[in-house]
Parts: C-alpha cells; sequence; structure tokens
C-alpha cells in the first residue's frame, strides 16, 4: 500500500477543524481531516420525532459518558463539579451547540493589566477582528449593530424574535435602568447561503433539523471540501508522532474497523477541544518528549477553564415562548467589565433561556417537589408549562494551575486509548460571582413579574466549553504555543481549539475559537516559506 | 402489551400490571382538563417501550422488592392497593429509586401524547417541520439602552 502521506493533518473536525481547514485550503496543499465521528444527518436530529426530549437525553445528549456512542470517549469526571458537554463527530459541539455567538471584548484580553490577574493574551481584539468577520460571514450571524457594550461589529442578519419570553425580560432589565440588547446569535433568520431561515423549532441544543443553525458540518466544511480538503471519519487518532529532529511526523490512528493506521504529515494541527487536544498530546510520549509532546512547560492540560453557570429561572402569570423559539434570545452585559465593589474581579454575561419544554418542566418539578404527582399535579403543571423563562449567568472562569486534564490510568475508550481525567475546583472569585449573578438576575425577574423565582449554581451537566489546557504566550516557560499557534517546542505543530485561550472571558467560546483557527491560518500562510523557524 | 416487550425480557403480565397502576397515580386522568392519565393505553405503551430500550433489570428488582414490603404491610399487591394507599406506599422513602425512575419514564411518555400537548397549548406533532410562532416583540423597548454610551473598557 502506498504511504499514506499529507501535507498537512488536522486532528478533529469541530468548529476549530473546520475552520482552519477552510483557511488553509486555498493553499492547495494536500489537507487530510480525521475525525472520530460521523457526518449527522438532520433528518435524525430529535425535533424530527414526538420523542424528541426522550432522544436528547439519550443519543444527542450532551455528555460523551451517558450518550454512550462508540464515536465517544469516555472521561473521568469525578474530580470536578461540573461534567464535560461536548458532541464527537463532524461539527464537534457545534452540532449541539445553542449558538449564541458573543464575541470577546478587549478587555478580556488585557485581565492581567487591567484587573493584575492571570495573564494578557499575546494578541488583541484588534488582531482577531477581522478573522471575526471573516468567521461571521462564513456562519452567518444575526444580531442587532449598535450594542453599547462593544465596540462596533456587523451584524448578517436581523436579529432572533424578542418573543414573549425576551419582552417580559426586557422590561425587568429597562425597570432597572440595566443593559440588554438582543444576542448575536449562530443562527439564520433570513436564507443564508443555501441555509434555511429558523423556524423556532426550539431545541438548538439536539441539533438543528431546519439547518439555520450555523454547526461548522454545514458552514466550514462544505466549502473546505469543496477547495480539496478531505476529511476521513471514524478516525480516532492516538498519538501524534515525531521524527529523530523532534519534528511531527504525523499521527497513529484507529481507523473505523478498529484498525492501526499510520498517517505522515508535515504540519500536524490539533483541534481536538480543551480536553481531547491535552489528552492526545499528553499521550503523545517519547524518548525525546517522555511528558507528552510540546509540554516542555508542563503546562499541557493545565489551566482547564469552564464557564461556571449560575440559573435563575421565575414563574410568571403571563404566558411565555417556552420550549418554542431558539434558546438564544437576548443578553445583558450590565456586569460585563471589572468593578471591585461587587466582591471579585471580572464578570459575566446574563444570556435570556425563552423556556422549559414539557417533559423537563415535568421532571424537574416533580423530582424538586414543585410540581405534585398524583392528585394536584395538573392543575400545578400548568402554571408552570409555557409560564417559566429566566436566564443564566455565564461567568468567567480564571486560569488556574490545579485544575487540570491528566491521563486517568484505568480508563479507556473503545480503541484502548487512555481516557482524560479531569479535576477542577471552582475558585472563590467564582463562587462570589456565581452568587451576585443570582441576586441580580432575581432582582430582574422580580421586576419583570415574576412570582417565584428559582436558581442554583454551577450547572452540573454545564461543561460546555472548554478551555486554557495549552495556553498561548510569547515565554516557552509559561505556554505552550506561540501568538500565533505554533507549539514552542515542535516547530511544525499548531493548536486552534479552545486550548490556547489564555483567560475565558465571560462568554461563550466558540466565534473566538473560530476567529483564532482563521488567524493561525492566515499566519501560517504568510510565513508558509519559512514556517518553521 | 406482550407485543411491546422483547421476548427476553424480565417483566411478567403482573408487573406490567403494577407499572400501569404506578404510572397512573403519578399522572392520573383529569377531567377538568379532559385529559388521559398516564396509564392510558397508548401512553403506557410508550412507558413500556422506553423500559424495553433503558433496559428492565433494575426496574423489575425495584419493583419486586416494593411488591415483597406491599405483601408484608397490606397483604396484597401495590396494584390492589387504594389510590391512597398506593400513593403513601411509593412515597415511603425505601422505593424512591423506584420513583424516581418511574418519574422519568411517566413523564417523558405523558408529555409526548399529542392529546396532552394540544392540552397545554403546544402542536400535536413533532417540532420539524412546522416549527413555531414566536412573536417579534416591540423592539421600541430598546430605546432606553439604545441612548446609551458606549460602556466597554477601552485598552
Ligand atoms: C450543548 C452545547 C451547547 C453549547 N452552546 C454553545 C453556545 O451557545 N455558544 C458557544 O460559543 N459555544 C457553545 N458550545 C461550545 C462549542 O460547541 C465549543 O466551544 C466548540 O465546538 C469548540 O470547538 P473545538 O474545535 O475546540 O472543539 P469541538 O467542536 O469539540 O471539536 C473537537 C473534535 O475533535 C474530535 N476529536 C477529539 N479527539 C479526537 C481524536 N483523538 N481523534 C480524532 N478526532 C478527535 C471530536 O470528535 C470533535 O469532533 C456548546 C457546546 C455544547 C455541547
Amino acid at each position: 500500500m502506498a504511504e499514506d502521506s499529507v501535507d498537512v493533518l488536522i486532528i478533529g473536525a469541530g468548529a476549530s477543524g473546520a475552520a482552519v481547514a477552510y483557511g488553509l485550503a486555498e493553499t492547495r496543499m494536500h489537507i487530510v481531516c480525521l475525525e472520530q465521528g460521523d457526518w449527522m444527518k438532520q433528518s435524525e436530529y430529535p425535533t424530527n420525532f414526538m420523542d424528541w426530549e426522550a432522544r436528547a437525553a439519550g443519543p444527542f445528549g450532551n455528555s460523551p459518558n451517558h450518550r454512550g456512542r462508540t464515536t465517544d470517549y469516555p472521561i473521568n469526571e469525578d474530580g470536578s463539579p461540573i461534567k464535560v458537554a461536548n458532541f464527537n463527530g463532524v461539527g464537534g459541539g457545534t452540532i449541539l451547540y445553542a449558538g449564541h455567538f458573543p464575541r470577546f471584548h478587549p478587555s478580556d484580553f488585557r485581565v492581567k493589566t487591567l484587573d493584575g490577574v492571570a495573564d494578557d493574551w499575546p494578541i488583541d481584539y484588534d488582531t482577531l477582528a477581522p478573522f471575526y468577520d471573516e468567521s461571521d460571514r462564513i456562519t452567518g450571524v444575526s444580531g442587532l449593530e449598535g450594542d453599547p457594550a462593544y465596540p462596533p461589529k456587523p451584524s448578517l442578519m436581523p436579529p432572533l424574535p424578542l418573543g414573549r419570553s425576551g419582552t417580559l425580560m426586557a422590561n425587568g432589565f429597562n425597570a432597572k435602568g440595566w443593559h440588554w440588547w438582543p444576542s448575536d446569535s449562530a443562527i439564520a433568520t433570513e436564507p443564508y447561503e443555501g441555509r434555511d431561515q429558523c423556524i423556532n423549532l426550539g431545541a438548538c441544543t439536539t441539533g438543528c433539523a431546519q439547518g439555520a443553525k450555523a454547526s461548522t458540518d454545514i458552514t466550514f466544511w462544505p466549502h473546505a471540501m469543496r477547495a480539496g480538503v478531505e476529511l476521513r471519519t471514524r478516525c480516532r487518532v492516538r498519538e501524534v508522532t515525531v521524527d529523530d529532529d523532534g519534528m511531527a511526523s504525523g499521527a497513529i490512528y484507529y481507523d473505523e474497523n478498529g484498525n492501526e493506521q499510520t498517517i505522515k504529515a508535515s504540519v500536524v494541527i490539533m483541534a481536538c477541544n480543551g480536553v481531547g487536544t491535552p489528552r492526545i498530546l499528553l499521550n503523545s510520549t517519547s524518548s525525546r518528549f517522555p511528558n507528552g509532546l510540546s509540554n516542555s512547560s508542563g503546562l499541557v492540560g493545565k489551566n482547564l477553564m469552564f464557564h461556571p453557570y449560575a440559573h435563575i429561572f421565575g414563574v410568571f402569570p403571563d404566558e411565555v415562548d417556552g420550549p418554542r423559539g431558539p434558546h438564544d434570545c437576548i443578553w445583558s452585559q450590565e456586569f460585563y467589565e471589572t468593578d471591585t465593589d461587587r466582591g471579585f474581579v471580572r464578570g459575566f454575561t446574563f444570556e435570556g433561556a425563552r423556556g422549559h419544554a414539557p417533559v423537563s418542566i415535568a421532571v424537574n418539578g416533580m423530582l424538586s417537589g414543585d410540581v405534585p404527582w398524583g392528585a394536584g399535579h395538573h392543575e400545578v403543571y400548568r402554571q408552570r408549562a409555557n409560564h417559566i423563562c429566566g436566564m443564566v449567568a455565564i461567568c468567567e472562569d480564571l486560569p488556574e494551575a490545579h485544575n487540570t486534564v491528566t491521563l486517568d490510568p484505568h480508563l479507556k475508550d473503545p480503541d484502548g486509548i487512555p481516557a482524560p481525567k479531569l479535576t477542577y475546583t471552582l475558585s472563590d472569585n467564582s463562587t462570589r460571582m456565581l452568587e451576585f449573578s443570582i441576586d441580580r438576575a432575581r432582582e430582574v425577574l422580580e421586576a419583570a413579574g415574576a412570582t417565584s423565582v428559582q436558581s442554583g449554581y454551577p450547572i452540573v451537566g454545564g461543561g460546555w466549553h472548554l478551555m486554557g489546557t495549552a495556553r498561548m504566550g510569547t515565554d516557552p516557560d509559561q505556554s505552550v504555543v506561540n501568538e500565533w499557534g505554533r507549539s514552542h517546542d515542535v516547530k511544525n505543530l499548531f493548536i486552534v481549539d479552545g486550548s490556547v485561550f489564555v483567560t475565558s472571558a465571560g462568554v461563550n467560546p466558540t466565534r473566538t475559537i473560530q476567529a483564532l483557527a482563521l488567524y493561525v491560518a492566515d499566519t501560517m500562510k504568510q510565513r508558509l516559506a519559512n514556517l518553521f523557524d | 402489551m406482550n407485543d411491546t416487550i422483547s421476548s427476553d425480557s424480565n417483566v411478567t403480565e403482573s408487573d406490567l400490571v403494577a407499572l400501569r397502576a404506578v404510572a397512573g397515580t403519578i399522572i392520573p386522568a383529569s377531567e377538568q382538563y379532559q385529559i388521559p392519565g398516564a396509564d392510558d393505553e397508548a401512553i403506557f405503551r410508550t412507558i413500556v417501550s422506553l423500559v424495553r430500550e433503558q433496559g428492565d433489570g433494575t426496574l423489575k428488582t425495584q419493583l419486586a422488592e416494593l411488591q415483597s414490603r406491599c405483601q408484608e404491610r397490606h397483604g396484597c399487591s401495590l396494584q390492589k392497593l387504594s389510590p391512597t394507599d398506593r400513593t403513601s406506599e411509593l412515597k415511603d422513602s425505601s422505593n424512591a429509586r423506584f420513583l424516581y425512575r418511574m418519574i422519568h419514564l411517566t413523564a417523558n411518555a405523558y408529555y409526548q401524547d399529542g392529546r396532552v400537548l394540544a392540552s397545554i397549548d403546544l402542536k400535536e406533532e413533532p417540532p420539524f417541520p412546522g416549527g413555531h410562532e414566536v412573536p417579534q416583540g416591540d423592539w421600541s423597548l430598546l430605546d432606553p439602552v439604545r441612548k446609551r454610551e458606549p460602556f466597554y473598557t477601552k485598552v
């Protein structure tokens, strides 16, 4: 058999893998992406079926440990109060993401300078701005220009409807005199580049049967593949290999039949997310790199950041959207920037939530005792169904070295590759921020007319955002990759996923992940002649 | 009901009668709202298929334990108890895990039934392809925010 040898090997076909593939496609190099999961079919997404909530809790669930697809890998998360939510397949987490699509703020890249915590990024907002624009164009972002919480940014489609829930919450924020704005969303509100517009199916986090939500399998990937990038599914990478010069030489992976395969590559790009990437790097040991690849700083797998979330929901006498309409609605960044009088540094975004679906209201209500089972069930249930809405607070998580991804000594995936193990504690700063956010959200919901409010933190299954475990920086002792994503130790190894984040900001990360991947691709293209110098 | 339980299933006909009684106890029919209970034939059939999909071993064991406690305390099976006694038996903390599972199964089956969904103003069909109407809302609500000066930190 001819040797399988390519110019560029991308590992992982999620948000960042898709964007970097698209970004490099015009070079006409031989680019191959290996992805452990499958292509998804819109006709199989849960909202095609009456039992969509059951399916959403089963094969389309957030947790790889419960979903139980053979394309998943298990994660030991016993040591973390927040559990991972992901999806393994073409599109990665964007298959299930809600599509909240905020940009970082300029201050997010300068937290050390501004607040004396964590580190500054080696790049700034202006560096990423053109790549945000490019990513937005491929993604198709809806929203409204003029948000005073942000520098000016374009909006390509009108915002999602306020709906009944957004109207109630907007009134609450207005009563407090606080900021709110329609959310930037990766959901098309008009037909966009062959995608249909949103029809308010209301279950975005189970996969969009309408194709209105910009998961990267239907945005970046078709462009990249038309330009010649090859995407191989059911290929699970075990390790990145190195040659005698300490350069990455390719990867060893298992194909769909579980057979071990080798692929050679001149450049290797990791795009497996903030848990998957450190896992594979730590598993890529050799005599030259006994502690894992690109790990001379010892920082691979360290500084794991989630966004701790609080949830705050109110019961309203008026009817709300409930399960009708996308999750994305309005947001508030009144408390985004640091104000030390609040008792914590950095801040958070409130993201409005239109409501809950019928099964989840019944299950959560009956299990918590809020909705009785037996006599009296129907009466109370009817006061809840289509009458609950509220918000979540997505809090900036600061990097701490003791929050880690390591290799589990016992747990393995179906191909025998060691599983990742998480160790994470919620910091005091996060706890204070979460509690503050709950108090403020309660004020908003009460001002909006809520008759009762329920809240809690953290959202246990809310490890949606995986960041920081191979951070970027200019100092090889303090970072894993340089300011354009190239490994300090291995000059033909790049990382483009959320692992490279220096800090997490108080917003969802995917718009920034995609912009970063495009920026890395662009820098590679600019430097093709001396890429490894 | 036999056709909805796989042939290698552990669940017997008498187990099904008991599970059906439990489902109807958790979500009873309502004359006021003109809706069936979760012991309705079609809804219970969904419960049974969920049990089959998820595996019935643990449920079977939990039910057997509950039944033997019923025999000890009341001298009859769960399904023969009055609704009030059945309710208090289910509320006994020793049945917590069984109740937890049955609440999940019952709610999942009940709130995907078209008749039930229609009674709470939701469509009697899957969300796709029909979708939902969501009112645009009044964007003039945004006027006070539009008047604000930019307040992000400039660096
Ligand atoms: C339910 C849910 C809701 C979310 N909501 C939002 C939101 O509203 N807004 C937002 O910004 N973000 C959201 N996210 C997060 C978002 O999905 C991620 O930020 C984004 O997908 C991360 O991109 P990535 O490229 O870093 O990794 P991923 O998208 O996770 O892609 C990694 C890919 O690598 C593959 N891979 C991993 N290991 C291997 C291996 N060894 N071999 C081969 N392939 C491998 C995986 O199968 C996967 O497809 C949400 C996520 C979930 C699960």
